[in-house]
């Protein structure tokens, strides 16, 4: 059905076999790769529509094969990461990856994070001029949100960059550091208490209950995304 | 080495003049070497007690004093001999050299002290980590005993399986490997900490972050949530409270008969946030509830299965400076109470 193509970079046996099989099996085109170098050597062959690593490579450090490939190329990564490595993830996205998933990992989450990265990547074609929610819409060409009881949602220059920023990839998961550097600029890269505020602020005004968020969704020690349903 | 405290300071400032006050009388029968040695002994007291830099202002100070006091001419700094001045040399160097190494052996004394202190304090938590590892072989081999027998009995080419069988045999397995892998997860934060590889990172956070996260990742419950949406915000480690919470909603879900209310509220206090989480279950007997958090097996060496995830939760928040309380839920149930201290702003 989707015909898709990925590359699989796991020194791992057992985990490759068992993500080749099931992906396979959905359709995918699947090729593996067992340590960075041949990865890179894949990579300069074809590009496939999705590159999942695994951080914990032989021969290079996972983040630095981010940087690397990022140089040339804007193909969506999705890292696969141990639990306990919250700042190895956050220097993944940081460096460029699109999401991360956590081992061990039931094939079910790795088969939605692909689902989300390639419907985005046929979406970004087209630049869209609102996103509709049940509770509000987001309008790009006016700058502001309307409420589904058609009042204007004021909203501050602030509040506004943070939720054009999320809204530019609905339901990727943007850093701390990717979305301070962005609206505030690169001097406020650190300033996570600050962006805390203005987001509890967008969700007193976006959410129908701001205490359980469903639009702005934290991940813990890692960043925001914008779910959109 | 400690900062000063106050009576310190004051004990120093008062010691020199008034050895001083006490000499000026005596001065005629006294020799100076006299003069200066008992001078000597007011400097080392304030040197061990302020610190080798005080100390050597203190010398400087009290040579000076004792020049104009006691050194011939009187009442001037003048010093008429070569004796006189190679003595009020000698004071200088000796009165500052002395009061650095007494400053210098008072801190290793404390840093004695103090290694002494980390033992006691690495043999009580050998002794946790003792009791929690008994516990937890149990916790480990359950689920792997029932993942090997299902996996062997699949694979086993005597008999054929149906499909719904075969679809509850990987169930099984599933739900097994998800346990083994909360428990690890645990093993490992807790062990972590314990050695200090994590540090704890305070930052103020709205409790309802590392909750929300905590019941997306848990298994469905019948959750009823009350939470304030002015509630202060907490000084706390987010991902760590995520992983007390989370545990602590997975041991409601094991423990708890499917379907079950479980209730979360939060409130303040002066300087703290207080989060109970309420279960409507079948609760646990008087017996059961006696040192919930801190023994993790029964008298008969029985592993607790309630118990040893409520000590797991109730390890993360100690580290995270909170309180943990258990009690009966009106009409039946467990209500896990959780203090954690407020953000001062």
């Amino acid at each position: 059905m989707t015909g898709h193509s990925l590359l699989i970079v796991e020194d791992d046996l057992q985990l490759k076999r068992a993500l080749t099989v099931n992906l396979e099996a959905r359709n995918y085109q699947v090729n593996t790769a067992g340590s960075g170098e041949e990865a890179l050597k894949s990579l300069a062959v074809t590009e496939p529509d999705v590159l999942i690593l695994d951080l914990g490579l032989p021969d290079i450090d996972g983040v630095d094969l981010i940087l690397q490939i990022r140089q040339t190329s804007r193909i969506p990564i999705i890292v696969l990461s141990a639990r306990d490595r919250e700042i190895e993830k956050v220097r993944a996205l940081d460096a460029g990856a699109d999401d991360y998933v956590t081992k061990p990992f039931g094939i079910d989450e790795l088969l939605a994070r692909l689902r989300v990265i390639l419907r985005r990547n046929d979406q970004q074609e087209v630049p869209q001029k609102s996103i509709q929610t049940a509770d509000f819409e987001i309008n790009f060409d006016k700058l502001s949100i309307t409420g589904n009881d058609g009042q204007s949602i004021k909203l501050t220059r602030i509040e506004w960059g943070i939720i054009e920023f999320l809204a530019s990839s609905p339901g990727k998961l943007f850093t701390a550091k990717q979305i301070l550097t962005n609206v505030w600029g690169v001097a406020y890269a650190e300033d996570t208490q600050t962006l805390r505020v203005h987001v509890s602020q967008l969700r007193r005004k976006l959410e129908p209950e701001p205490a359980t968020p469903k639009y702005l969704i934290t991940e813990l020690g890692m960043g925001y995304r914008l779910v959109i349903d | 080495m400690d900062r000063p405290r106050h009576w310190q300071r004051l004990f120093v400032i008062a010691l020199n003049p008034a050895i001083t006050a006490l000499l000026i009388p005596l001065r005629t029968h006294l020799d100076l070497g006299s003069v200066f040695l008992i001078q000597l002994v007011g400097v080392m007291v304030s040197a061990s007690l302020m610190g080798p830099l005080a100390g050597a202002g203190i010398a400087l100070i009290t040579a000076l004093v004792t020049n104009w006091f006691f050194v011939p001419p009187l009442y001037s700094l003048a010093i008429s001999s070569y004796d006189n001045l190679i003595a009020t040399l000698i004071f200088v160097v000796v009165a500052s050299a002395s009061g650095w190494l007494l400053s210098l052996m008072r801190g290793k004394n404390e840093l004695l002290l103090r290694s002494t202190a980390e033992q006691q304090r690495m043999r009580d938590s050998e002794d946790t980590r003792t009791t929690l590892l008994a516990s937890v072989g149990h916790d480990l081999r359950t689920p792997i005993a029932g993942i090997k027998a299902t996996v062997s009995g699949l694979r086993a080419g005597d008999v054929s399986w149906s499909k719904a069988e075969t679809a509850e045999a990987l169930a099984a397995i599933e739900e097994g490997t998800d346990r083994l892998q909360e428990l690890v997860s645990n093993l490992l934060d807790m062990s972590r900490l314990e050695a200090g590889v994590v540090a704890v990172k305070f930052e103020p956070t709205e409790l309802s972050d590392p909750l929300n996260s905590a019941i997306r990742l848990a298994p469905k419950l019948n959750l009823r949530l009350d939470i304030p949406s002015r509630l202060p915000l907490i000084m706390t480690d987010a991902v760590l409270l995520e992983r007390a919470l989370h545990n602590l909603l997975v041991n409601v879900h094991t423990h708890t008969p499917r379907g079950t209310l479980v209730e979360i509220f939060a409130s303040q206090s002066n300087d703290h946030v207080k989060i109970d989480v309420i279960d409507h279950g079948p609760g646990l007997s008087g017996m059961e509830m006696q040192g919930l958090f801190a023994r993790l097996s029964s008298s008969d060496g029985e592993p607790r299965r309630r118990g040893l995830g409520l000590a797991i939760v109730n390890g993360f928040v100690t580290s995270l400076n909170g309180r943990i309380l258990a009690a009966t839920t009106r009409n039946g149930g467990l209500t896990v109470s959780i203090w954690l201290p407020k953000a001062t702003q």
